[in-house]
């Protein structure tokens, strides 16, 4: 029996010959028990192969389809009650605006009267969001905009609800129990205010919105960590994206683009403009500064939200021409918004 | 592995289909629905391949993110088990070959998974056959692993595991046979006559 006639029987196994070789095959079978030996052991082998344990630990695939799942998620595709990893970015840029804007602020205006420290200034979380917005940020968006964003093996399920305690009555400090957002803004080393309660600036909307009034709780972490009370500043009635009113105080146009709750990458995109439209009409060289790198804050967020390659391209020309400014006084932090690591491709 | 349940040519249905179509819109459910329908044979190629639990959740997990991020180019109406299983085929084999995979050397045997049930060939094949023949799994090269996998396991035609690996029908065949021819040999005295009764009985 040659090579060549036992690698035919191997097809005859597999039912691959066609039809003259295969009654050929089995003319000869017919007539030689070694052949037809050696076929019923091919046979075994492949059966004995095929009932080899190929089985993960248990529970494995109860986990899995999330797993996957969560490495596409899109930042803004996340349904209420499942965990939410993809809003570490809009919860980390508005637990970014939330640090900032305290010590911004304390530098600009040294009055201490002015700062938005005040306690009496806050009001309860939940405000109620609108439900056509809460539709928008629960659309997932097409394939090639998503973002790729491996997720550590073994971590998952359901966040704890965090502990939403109502910011109003309770001053935290920003990043205490919000692991999540807090692992990744971490790499934002940006000094915490010492009046905590400021953080409660970032109130994420896009997260709020998703949660029924009243029912925060049930948001996951990373929600929680932006979910919190807001300063009742003027800004707080100004829209998902506050604009420029050039008939307001530049102060008030300031404090109306920090309280921008860009819900898509469209609207970071936009705050992002508001941004530089600030810089360009602001005399005063600090607020111009903070301005610019609020600006690249929020393009850098609109590019990682959305994954649009020319958003990445404006954020870096952005920070490159930043760099390049003689009066720029937060190069270390335009540097360090350049290094954090992007998204695979 | 449960490849009963598995019509490996057959038309996928209007039901997969039209998960397919959502999930190119952009529907996660949809797609998650997908994989939570095919996860176990992704699984299965992989780790049958790599032969190692962890590289094989990697495999299993990357070949659906690229089939997501490929959806665009599957041609809704075909089937697409084979079509994802063929991806984790090609990732599960590049990565046996890849550098790090051979410095870091393919375990023997599946001593890391829990021990299955003997199943029906229990009576055929003792515990020690077993070992044997999953030996005899392991060495043989990636890509004969990958042919005989495909085959065994997924139960492909020479046709689809030729297109899965992008040889040709002829290389599968003797990649097939060489597996094969391998593994009996390795396993002959264990087989003795009780595989012959078997067979020659049977279908």
């Amino acid at each position: 029996m040659s090579g060549h006639e036992r690698e035919r029987l191997s097809a005859y196994l597999d039912r691959e010959l066609p039809p003259d070789e295969r009654a050929a095959v089995e003319a000869h079978l017919s007539a030689c028990p070694e052949c037809a030996a050696f076929l019923a052991e091919l046979a075994v082998v492949d059966e004995a192969a095929a009932s080899l344990p190929a089985e993960p630990p248990e529970g494995y695939f109860e986990s899995f389809p999330a797993r996957v799942r969560s490495r596409l998620e899109p930042p803004q595709a996340a349904s209420p009650g499942r965990r939410v990893p993809a809003w570490t970015w809009a919860a980390a840029a508005a637990l970014l605006l939330a640090v900032v804007t305290p010590l911004t602020l304390r530098q600009l205006r040294p009055a201490p009267a002015e700062a938005p420290s005040a306690p009496a200034a806050l009001q309860p979380p939940g405000s109620a969001p609108e439900p056509k917005r809460a539709e928008e940020a629960r659309r997932p968006e097409p394939p090639s905009t998503l973002p790729f964003r491996p997720v550590p093996r073994g971590k998952g399920g359901p966040v704890p609800a965090a502990a939403t305690a109502p910011a109003a009555t309770a001053p935290v400090p920003p990043a205490a129990p919000r692991e999540k957002a807090e692992a990744d803004f971490a790499r934002e080393p940006v000094p915490l205010p010492p009046a905590p309660a400021q953080a409660v600036v970032a109130r994420d909307e896009t997260a709020a919105a998703r949660a029924p009034a009243g029912n925060l709780a049930d948001v996951a972490t990373a929600e929680s960590a932006a979910e919190s009370a807001e300063p009742a500043l003027s800004a707080k009635k100004a829209g998902p994206v506050g604009g420029v009113s050039e008939e307001r105080p530049p102060e008030d146009a300031f404090r109306r683009l920090e309280a921008a709750r860009p819900r898509s990458a469209v609207e970071w995109r936009r705050l992002r403009d508001e941004w530089n439209a600030f810089a360009a009409a602001q005399p005063d060289r600090l607020r111009a500064d903070e301005a610019r790198v609020r600006a690249i804050v929020a393009g850098r967020v609109a590019w990682l939200i959305g994954g649009d390659e020319s958003d990445e391209d404006a954020f870096r020309r952005a920070a490159a021409a930043y760099l390049r400014r003689e009066d720029a006084r937060q190069k270390p932090r335009v540097e360090r918004l350049l290094a954090e690591p992007r998204r695979a491709p | 592995m449960g490849h009963s349940a598995r019509p490996p040519s057959a038309d996928p249905g209007p039901d997969e289909t039209f998960l397919l179509a959502r999930a190119r819109q952009g529907d996660l459910a949809a797609f998650e629905t997908v994989v939570r329908r095919y996860q176990r044979r992704v699984y299965g190629v992989a780790l049958r391949i790599v032969r190692a639990h962890d590289v094989a959740d990697d495999v299993a997990q990357e070949a659906f993110v690229r089939s997501w991020r490929s959806l665009d180019r599957f041609e809704l109406g075909r089937p697409f088990g084979p079509w994802v299983c063929r991806i984790a085929a090609n990732l599960a084999v590049n990565h046996v070959r890849s550098p790090r995979a051979r410095e870091e050397g393919l375990p023997e045997g599946h001593a890391e998974m829990p021990s299955a049930d003997p199943g029906p060939l229990g009576a055929v094949l003792d515990a020690e056959a077993r070992r044997v023949l999953d030996e005899a799994v392991a060495a043989l090269s990636p890509e004969q692993r990958a042919v005989f996998v495909l085959r065994t396991a997924e139960e492909m035609s020479y046709d689809e595991i030729a297109g899965a690996l992008g040889i040709s029908p002829g290389t599968v065949m003797s990649r097939l046979f060489r597996a094969r021819e391998r593994l009996a040999t390795t396993l002959a005295p264990y087989l003795g006559a009780a595989g012959g009764r078997r067979r020659a009985g049977g279908a």
